[in-house]
């Protein structure tokens, strides 16, 4: 079945909508500003007169494309493409400052390449069992795991954890005006009418990262990005390369895949605890962050793994993986799909389908990216002066095309003077976004298990799998604690002696 | 080093936590006027109250930091106290090109009030905010000769702007007046 449905791919309109949609997925990822989130959802009109199957696979084409395209100007202008990029600024964009861009990218595409390979292998053999699994996962459990996943947040950052745990007790904050999703209600919306919906995630997410880094470019408009050639070849991993990284790969794709699988929690996730356990795995922690090859894998690795790990929920649940198959969701009611477990024995044909377009797309990516890299990365050698101003209108309308309000292009403007002051103040940006991102869910999560346990919060610790969840937060934070406090007595000791 | 490039100035530090305390305060006291849930133990206003909470903590430490910075910036400055040094000013590198900067924040805030507005279509207006941040940053930016950008900036600001409008009202039928 799923090898006819591979094969079905190959007729003319299958293949010129993965053509297409991996295309615009990594052009629109690759330029700041622009997001999968924003090009699908911007598609999914679009796709009404469409067949079901011509639909999904152009949208699944495009989410693939969308997650990979952003590490192009993470790793060249530090500007994340898309929120899943984030991590793969930290090494990607010092490396490229060394002067090995075409290095520093062909380890992205092939980690990208790589980690969507094996998360595929899950998504076909093993969907049943671990969608077993994630089902045992109560509201308990789902807001441990939320707790963990901020407070790892905060532990990957390279300065201060108060200013990390600051700017994600912001994000969470910022998200909390609008509909209170359990009772229903106006909550924090300031008597302004805009606000009944809250802050939108888009907006925020092309302020913080976009308008923030305009402004800081803007500041260093006279530092020029050296000239460095970005060579085909250069972008080519050897055999023994990828011997060598072997496990970083394995071990960022297989957390890729189980972090895609949990409900609503997406790429930029997976590639943060990646990034975490890869940095502490290392021999060389201290190279994390200034132009580590193993950062980049095991973010670029994880965030493709997630892609897949995420249609397993969708398609065996129904249950969105990230907020991109949240919008896929929407594309199976619209076109008449119920989603659910009932999926598997009704649209049996639709499964494979999206099963092999994640496959084909995913190999069709790697290829395109390898093709396209040098010419996006032009964009590096074009002046400031002809690409911010086009970055800036494309983060307005970015905004704008969103919900067609004026309020959202505002709510980008404000979030994006907030990213460039949180940074000046030493606030790491990711926590912020994932606190926004996660509030939601982490609250909805809290109240609804305070409710069932009539206020108790004995059951967050009796309950084997929330407990590990909390014990790892735990764990991590004290850790954390320790490393920092024992660099400050390492720093002091080294500044007392220097006065001496 | 006590204060280097990377870091946060101390002004910075105070500013920045005392503004954070007040809104968080504000946010406290916003929260208190939320409704009780009749059935729920913690409610609407339990996380708000909580995060408001936590992040008053936070902004106090912040403060305590840039007091401390404060000191040591003083330490520093009267150890060098025949430089010029001596002065209260921050040694970081907090803006290069602040009046650029700020010139583009006023300009976009400009370009989206008139956007609002609805006073100039948005296949004019478009073209224009492109042209002035255009003309602005290469005057600092300096790189390549002038006529060259200028034909390059006239056609980039006009096909983008004609170009958005186009696909954007008419393909995804995007209001953009």
């Amino acid at each position: 079945m799923l090898i006819h449905a591979i094969l079905e791919l190959f007729s003319l309109l299958p293949m010129f909508y993965i053509l297409i949609g991996v295309f615009l997925g990594i052009i629109v990822g690759a330029i700041p500003g622009l997001t999968g989130t924003m090009l699908i959802s911007l598609t999914l009109p679009l796709t009404f007169y469409m067949k079901s199957t011509n639909a999904l696979i152009l949208l699944v084409s495009m989410y693939v494309g969308a997650i990979s395209g952003g590490l192009i100007t993470a790793t060249l202008l530090r500007i994340p493409g898309t929120p899943a990029s984030v991590v793969t600024t930290f090494d990607g964009y010092p490396m490229a400052k060394k002067g090995k861009p075409g290095r520093a990218i062909g380890i992205g595409i092939t980690s990208s390449f790589i980690g969507g390979m094996i998360a595929w292998v899950f998504l076909v053999l093993l969907t049943p069992p671990m969608a077993r699994f994630a089902l045992k996962f109560s509201t308990f459990e789902l807001f441990s795991l939320v707790l963990m996943a901020l407070v790892l947040i905060a532990a990957v950052g390279q300065g201060s954890i108060i200013r990390a745990l600051l700017s994600g007790f912001m994000g969470l904050l910022f998200a909390m005006p609008g509909v209170d999703p359990i009772l229903g209600c106006m909550r924090l919306n300031f008597g302004i009418d805009e606000m009944i919906g809250g802050f939108s995630l888009l907006p925020v997410l092309i302020g913080l990262f976009g308008i923030s880094q305009v402004i800081n470019n803007v500041i260093e408009i006279e530092l020029k990005f050296k000239k460095i050639p970005l060579t085909f070849k250069e972008m080519f991993l050897s055999l023994r390369d990828i011997k060598e990284k072997s496990w970083n790969f394995l071990r960022s794709a297989l957390i890729g895949t189980w972090v895609g699988i949990l409900p609503a929690i997406g790429a930029n996730i997976g590639s943060i605890i990646a990034y975490w356990v890869a940095k502490n795995a290392s021999k060389n922690p201290d190279e994390f962050g200034s132009g580590s090859e193993d950062g980049i894998i095991a973010s670029e690795t994880a965030n493709n793994a997630t892609i897949n790990g995420a249609i397993i929920p969708l398609i065996a649940l129904g249950i969105p993986g990230s907020i991109i198959t949240a919008i896929l969701l929407g594309a199976f009611i619209l076109h008449d799909i119920t989603p659910g477990p009932l999926l598997f024995t009704n649209n049996q044909e639709l499964v494979y389908s999206i099963m092999a377009t994640a496959l084909i797309a995913n190999i069709i990516m790697f290829l395109m990216m390898l093709g396209t890299s040098m010419t996006i990365s032009k964009i590096i050698e074009i002046p400031k002066s002809l690409l911010l101003p086009v970055i800036l209108t494309f983060c307005v309308i970015g905004s704008f095309a969103l919900n067609n309000r004026i309020f959202d292009v505002w709510v980008m403007f404000g979030f994006g003077l907030l990213g460039f002051v949180l940074e000046k103040a030493d606030m790491p940006l990711a926590p912020f976004i994932i606190g926004f991102i996660l509030s939601r869910i982490a609250e909805q999560n809290l109240r609804s298990s305070l409710m069932s346990s009539g206020g108790s919060i004995i059951p967050f610790f009796t309950r084997p799998l929330s407990l590990v969840f909390i014990i790892v937060a735990v764990i991590t934070l004290i850790w954390t604690l320790y490393q920092k406090a024992k660099d400050r007595k390492k720093e002091k000791s080294i500044y007392c002696d220097e006065k001496k | 080093m006590i204060q280097n490039e990377k870091k946060s100035t101390y002004q910075m530090d105070i500013i920045f936590s005392v503004i954070l305390f007040i809104v968080c305060l504000f946010i406290f006291k916003e929260s208190t006027l939320l409704p009780k849930s009749t059935y729920e133990i913690v409610g609407t206003s339990f996380l708000p109250k909580v995060l408001s909470i936590f992040l008053c903590i936070c902004a106090v430490i912040v403060f305590i930091e840039g007091l401390k910075k404060r000191s040591a910036q003083l330490r520093i400055d009267r150890a060098k106290e025949s430089k010029e040094s001596s002065s209260l000013k921050p040694k970081g590198d907090f803006v290069k090109r602040p009046k650029l900067a700020f010139l583009v924040v006023l300009i976009t805030f400009t370009y989206i009030s008139i956007m609002s507005l609805r006073i100039i279509r948005y296949y004019m207006l478009t073209p224009l905010f492109i042209l002035i941040l255009g003309f602005l940053m290469f005057r600092r930016e300096k790189k390549g000769k002038w006529i060259n950008f200028l034909i390059v900036l006239f056609i980039n600001a006009f096909a983008l702007g004609i170009g958005v409008y186009y696909i954007f009202t008419k393909i995804f039928i995007i209001d953009l007046f």
